[in-house]
């Protein structure tokens, strides 16, 4: 998976959780618990969509790597 | 002959807007049977009975809002009249078949339901005759939106939804205005936020109490737990604590109970309501009960059932209804402390700060450590200080043996 398929895995994602953010547009590099007033609640909903998705297991340990639009595609997309 | 008026699902809840009649004049009712589904600024909500009685006449058309506590269905005791003639489900009853003598109201005749029927036909999509009379309007095929009701149902807000997604689409790269709660009133929902707040102020006299609390404990429980645990169940930290405020509820019968009547009767068993706010605005008080009985997991396992069921709106009358005490939880960001305004005829609530990583001192040594401020507001008139400050103190004990959290408690005898 590169960077873009990343993005946009977690954009699909994140829209089915708010999906009153689609058609505008998210900053990339803004924590996104900020940028889509995402609770605590959402975000482990968030991770654990794109894990299933991604067959990535993302331990919360790294929670603080995937804070970001950015990171969190570029997390995704780094070879493991 | 009784009737029902429109329920009020929180604090914040001024009218309702009728979307389908799951009864129809001539039912008969049992125990905990949906008889409504009810659109409001929280999304669907379904009004569960538990009254005896046979379904009278609809008093509030499909489509229609009415304000809370508008009578909107009537009932007939059981034992007043024998005509009820069960329809076969498997048929749609048009409003003309319905027997005579059951005449319902001049507005609600044109669109009367078959509830539940049309379901079961092959290539009927099922959909709320709402959505269904809004999707004509706007000229949208059923076929093109996707239902989240019961059995795939298509709501009101599917349509909402789905006009959004093609608004977005159509203007992609535009930033567009969030949608807005629903579609109701926000200033009637303002007033009816501040006639419950207003009420609280003007009728309880409120005490503050507040308690830094080190989470470092349930904090490494809940890591080491969470390594264990798929992505999909992992816990909230918000689970371990909603245990420990229940549990430690249930011995203070002074904090957990309702004032009714100038009369206070207090409880064991603990109904805790978990204060939400809904995206989009509104606020959500879904009941967790017996929550005194509950190990963590469990806890997590009702939080998500509670969200789920808010997001896909249905949640019912009565699991908004018969807490004994409410937790408010802002959550990771914004405030430390939140000190809340006491729920009606509850005589306490719990209000949860941000956790955060502060200076603290362990055996005479300083440290970082995660704390939260956990806030007690409670009634005087049934509780003092000194019991306020006792609770959080046995709250704050609990909570720095949190290994017990994860154990379930068994019923006392």
């Amino acid at each position: 998976m590169d960077t873009t398929d990343a993005l946009t895995l977690i954009q699909t994602e994140l829209y089915r959780i708010a999906p009153e953010l689609m058609g505008g547009e998210l900053p990339l590099n803004e924590d996104l618990r900020d940028a889509a007033d995402l609770d605590s609640m959402d975000f482990l909903r968030l991770v654990a969509a794109v894990s299933k998705q991604s067959q990535c297991i993302i331990p919360e340990a790294d929670y603080p790597k995937i804070l970001t639009l950015q990171d969190f595609a570029s997390y995704l997309a780094q070879p493991r | 002959m009784k009737t029902i008026p429109m329920p009020s699902f929180g604090a914040d809840m001024a009218e309702g807007t009728l979307i389908e009649w799951q009864v129809k004049p001539g039912d008969r009712l049992s125990r905990g049977q949906v008889v409504a589904v009810i659109e409001t600024n929280k999304g669907a909500i379904e009004l569960d009975l538990f009254e005896e009685g046979i379904v009278d006449a609809c008093l509030l058309g499909l489509g229609q809002t009415a304000r809370v506590g508008t009578p909107i269905l009537r009932l007939r005791d059981p034992a007043e009249a024998a005509s009820a003639t069960p329809q076969d489900a498997s048929v749609p009853v048009s409003p003309q078949t319905a027997p005579a003598g059951e005449a319902l109201p001049a507005h609600a005749e044109a669109a009367a339901p078959a509830p539940g029927a049309p379901l079961r036909h092959a290539g009927f999509l099922p959909a709320s005759p709402a959505a269904r009379a809004w999707a004509t309007t706007l000229g949208l095929p059923l076929a093109s939106i996707h239902g989240s009701g019961p059995d795939g149902a298509i709501l009101l807000r599917d349509i909402e939804a789905s006009q959004a997604e093609a608004r977005a689409k159509s203007a992609e790269r535009l930033v567009t205005a969030p949608a807005s709660g629903g579609g109701l009133d926000m200033a009637a929902m303002r007033a009816a936020i501040s006639a419950t707040v207003s009420r609280a102020k003007k009728e309880i006299p409120h005490y503050y109490l507040s308690l830094d609390v080190c989470l470092g404990a349930v904090q490494d429980q809940l890591t080491a737990g969470n390594a264990q645990r798929a992505v999909e169940d992992r816990l909230l930290l918000a689970a371990p604590l909603l245990c420990a405020i229940a549990r430690t509820l249930s011995r203070h019968p002074e904090l957990n109970g309702s004032w009714r009547d100038d009369q206070y009767q207090g409880c064991q068993e603990v109904n805790l309501a978990n204060a939400i706010s809904l995206r989009g605005g509104g606020l959500l008080m879904p009941v967790i009960p017996q929550a005194q009985q509950l190990d963590a997991p469990g806890m997590m396992a009702w939080l998500n059932r509670l969200v789920d069921k808010a997001r896909h709106g249905n949640l019912r009358h009565s699991e908004l209804n018969g807490a004994t005490c409410t937790v408010s939880n802002l959550g990771e960001r914004g405030a430390d402390r939140l000190l809340a305004v006491i729920y009606p005829p509850q005589v306490a609530i719990l209000g949860l700060g941000r956790p955060r990583q502060a200076p603290w001192v362990l055996n005479g040594q300083l440290t970082v450590a995660p704390v939260i401020t956990i806030s007690l507001s409670a009634d005087h008139r049934v509780s003092d200080g000194h019991q306020g400050a006792l609770f959080l103190h046995e709250l704050d004990k609990l909570l720095q043996q949190p290994e017990v959290l994860w154990t379930p408690l068994t019923p006392s005898p």
